[in-house]
């Protein structure tokens, strides 16, 4: 099987192929969108949870990820909270999520939805 | 204690027994899994249609079980999981929208009594959820965990 490329430039977010499979898929439900973007919100018993939403532009001082034909963009103010996190997407027949593997977190809730940094 | 006549003790360890083992327990039939009543769970839609999907590639038909386990950040939570029919007990409860089934044990059911059980489609993610638990009070964000009212 074909071994992927090395990671190069460590990036803000590194979206995996399967996650931007997923996002191909949704985006293809919204021809006007051109984007998801990612956002932190105040949630859940530890603070922080992801927020991801339909987007049709980067809004200044986002961070624009392109990987694998798809774009993602970061809310500047998520940017501090995310740095160097993977974005992924797991499915099994009960549950399927984009999750985030993120270095900075220091503790998070139960579940894994709601963290601190 | 011991000073109290052991024979006493025993007359009434017998009659408690005789009296439960005489006590005509509830009809036959009445114990097997009953179908849906008023009070119990309500199945959405979309928790149906999504079961529906999942039992199309299913050898065998798949209920979807819901339980309540102490557990999370509020003390309980709640515990999905996709199970044949010949896992089923006497003390569960099937609660059925369409062809979809939703089984849960009586003592989880006191616990969600009233409750619906949905499938959000949010863009971050996609789950069967407990909603709307009237004996419960708000509990973690994501609504895995719950504490009683």
């Amino acid at each position: 099987a074909p071994t992927r490329p090395p990671r190069s430039i460590p990036s803000v977010l590194s979206v995996t192929g399967v996650a931007a499979g997923k996002i191909k898929e949704i985006m293809s439900e919204q021809p006007d969108m051109k984007g998801l973007r990612i956002s932190v919100r105040t949630r859940g018993c530890s603070g922080n949870a992801f927020h991801l939403e339909y987007a049709n532009k980067k809004e200044k001082f986002d961070e624009e990820i392109n990987a694998h034909g798809v774009k993602v963009w970061v809310e500047s103010k998520a940017i501090i909270k995310i740095l160097g996190s993977v974005m992924d997407f797991v499915e099994d027949d009960l549950t399927s999520e984009f999750v985030f593997e993120n270095p900075n977190v220091k503790g998070a809730c139960g579940c894994g939805e709601s963290w601190h940094t | 204690l011991s000073q109290y006549p052991s024979p006493h003790f025993t007359h009434i360890t017998t009659t408690t027994r005789s009296l439960h083992s005489t006590t005509p327990s509830c009809k036959p039939g009445s114990e097997a899994p009953t179908e849906e009543t008023p009070t119990g769970l309500i199945v959405s839609d979309r928790a149906a249609e999504r079961l529906k999907l999942i039992n199309k590639n299913k050898p065998t038909p798949q209920f979807l079980r819901v339980m309540v386990d102490s557990g999370g950040c509020s003390g309980f939570a709640y515990d999905f999981s996709l199970v044949d029919q010949d896992t089923i007990e006497e003390d569960d409860r099937i609660f059925k929208n369409g062809d979809s089934s939703v089984v849960i044990d009586e003592v989880s059911l006191e616990l969600m009594e009233g409750s619906t059980i949905d499938y959000t489609m949010e863009l971050i993610k996609r789950a069967f959820v407990v909603a709307n638990n009237p004996n419960a009070e708000a509990g973690c964000g994501c609504g895995i965990s719950f504490s009683l009212k």
